[in-house]
């Protein structure tokens, strides 16, 4: 086969989470240019619908799953009539995530457990309730979005971040005989809504570019691009890693 | 004329946490050993009584407190009876986990996500004023070995989730003297590996997963967060330290 071809998704059956905005909706459309049908679950229904219409336009079908991640319970159902929908499923993108406000400390309790839930429990969750759609496909690959905050160590939206780059290790291990990979992505900062308040602040910005080898921020589409990579059969023996998407993230980057 | 002992610590003020057995009982009797006033804490506070009368035996001020972990108000219940009744704390010890072996399940995750990780931050957080009036002030988490092998279960990822934190928070607080350090221990003999570490499926595979071959002791991991907590560490900070025997396998 071709290398390019090895790239191609084509009638593979996606579930992406938090696919309403930022890098979800990136990888939502490259997957769908790829060759993908695409389930897109967020809480906004709206944008939802406005990125179906994309997805169907690139020719590919999609299926709208309105959800919120933090209730836990909703998710096993939400992805099983999603490959129901699309008659079986090959791929779960655990994309989803919430910022914290409180950094290295708990304010309020109930807020804590919301971020962790988005953050990891519902990754946690939806693996397993993905695992028997992709076994019955014959396998599968769950792809996870980290964060290199994880890696360094930035409070507790980090540490959750970092709890998902130890399961992805972990479920590909458990999930290996069913041929599901596992792998993760830590991006660096993307440009985002959620990365606005980041922008916003001068000081944070420059220190984040300081210690940053290009200098600048990612483009969704340059994670979107690494998740076609991972999800195809050209990263077929890749499992149970997470890959840095940071630019060069170091701390002695820029001098 | 010989410098004092670094490895002493003598008058210093520590908090426990699940220290009635296993690993937190072992750091609290190390601790007592090298002269430290120590608050422990479990979930049933009657359950310390048995340690407690036996560091008393050996002239240690031993204070016991009952608290559910699993309860948000309890952390920082306990943090403010433990420096009361120390006036004050040098050295918190972040030890109580729950290793539920109960598979992936919502009252699982929650249960972990609360006592492995909610608690220790709010301890931490509730600690902070009064780490801030310590001269040797240290936190120290204790994780697992787990945060790098990671798991289909929460238990591991929540221990990569409180590495990660320690990193972070060392450096929050380094400008303020505050060590923050975790310990990553390896499968040790306690109650919590006990359905395992002498079935032949563990032991046989010792050899190849853990260069010294064997499981480890809690004494072992006692020793290392007695250096941790003694001015012997004083420049030691943010670091994650693996006391597992040595997972240094080539496969």
């Amino acid at each position: 086969m071709p290398v390019l071809d090895r790239f191609r998704l084509d009638d593979r059956r996606a579930f992406v989470t938090g696919a309403s905005r930022g890098i979800g909706r990136a990888i939502a459309l490259a997957l769908a240019e790829a060759g993908a049908d695409v389930a897109v679950a967020a809480r906004d229904e709206a944008r939802l619908n406005a990125l179906a219409t994309e997805i169907e336009i690139l020719g590919r079908r999609a299926h709208v799953v309105p959800l919120d991640l933090a209730n836990l319970e909703s998710i096993e159902p939400a992805i099983d009539a999603a490959a129901n929908a699309l008659g079986g499923l090959d791929l779960l993108v655990n994309n989803a995530g919430v910022t914290y406000r409180a950094g290295f400390g708990i304010e309020d309790p109930a807020e804590f457990d919301r971020m962790f839930d988005v953050n990891l429990g519902a990754v946690l969750f939806a693996s397993q309730a993905a695992r028997p759609h992709l076994a019955a496909a014959g396998g599968g690959v769950i792809v996870n979005i980290g964060s290199i905050a994880g890696t360094k160590g930035t409070g507790l939206y980090g540490a959750s971040k970092q709890g998902v780059h130890a399961l992805t290790r972990g479920f590909s291990r458990e999930f290996a005989n069913d041929s599901i990979r596992v792998v993760a992505l830590a991006p660096g900062q993307v440009f985002t809504d959620m990365g606005a308040r980041v922008r916003a602040n001068p000081d944070e910005m420059n220190t984040l570019l300081h210690h940053t080898a290009q200098g600048r921020v990612a483009d969704p589409a340059e994670i979107a691009s690494a998740v076609v990579y991972l999800a195809s059969p050209a990263a077929a023996f890749v499992t149970g890693t997470t890959i840095a998407i940071d630019g060069g993230r170091d701390f002695f980057a820029r001098r | 004329m010989i410098a004092p002992d670094p490895f002493r610590l003598d008058g210093r003020r520590a908090l426990i946490t699940g220290a009635s057995r296993g690993i937190g009982r072992a750091i609290a009797e190390s601790y007592a050993q090298a002269g430290a006033r120590l608050a422990l804490a479990a979930r049933t506070a009657t359950n310390l009584d048995n340690i407690a009368c036996q560091l008393r035996e050996h002239g240690a001020e031993v204070h016991t407190f009952g608290a559910d972990l699993r309860d948000p108000e309890a952390p920082t219940r306990l943090v403010e009876q433990a420096a009361k009744a120390l006036g004050g704390l040098d050295i918190v010890v972040n030890n109580a986990g729950d290793g539920g072996h109960d598979g992936l399940t919502l009252d699982a995750y929650r249960r972990m996500l609360h006592v492995n990780l909610r608690a220790p931050v709010l301890i931490i957080q509730a600690a902070r004023p009064f780490l801030l009036e310590s001269d040797a002030p240290v936190v120290i988490n204790v994780s697992s070995v787990s945060a790098k092998l990671g798991g289909a279960e929460p238990y591991g990822p929540l221990k990569a989730a409180l590495s990660s934190y320690t990193v972070g928070l060392a450096r929050e607080w380094g400008k303020d003297g505050i060590r923050v350090v975790a310990i990553a221990p390896g499968v040790i003999e306690t109650d919590m590996t006990a359905g395992y570490t002498s079935e032949p499926w563990w032991t046989d595979n010792l050899p190849e997963r853990v260069a010294l071959g064997r499981n480890g002791r809690v004494e072992e991991i006692a020793g290392v967060a007695r250096f941790l907590a003694s001015d012997a560490a004083a420049y030691i900070t943010g670091a994650v330290i693996p006391v597992d025997g040595g997972w240094v396998h080539q496969y």
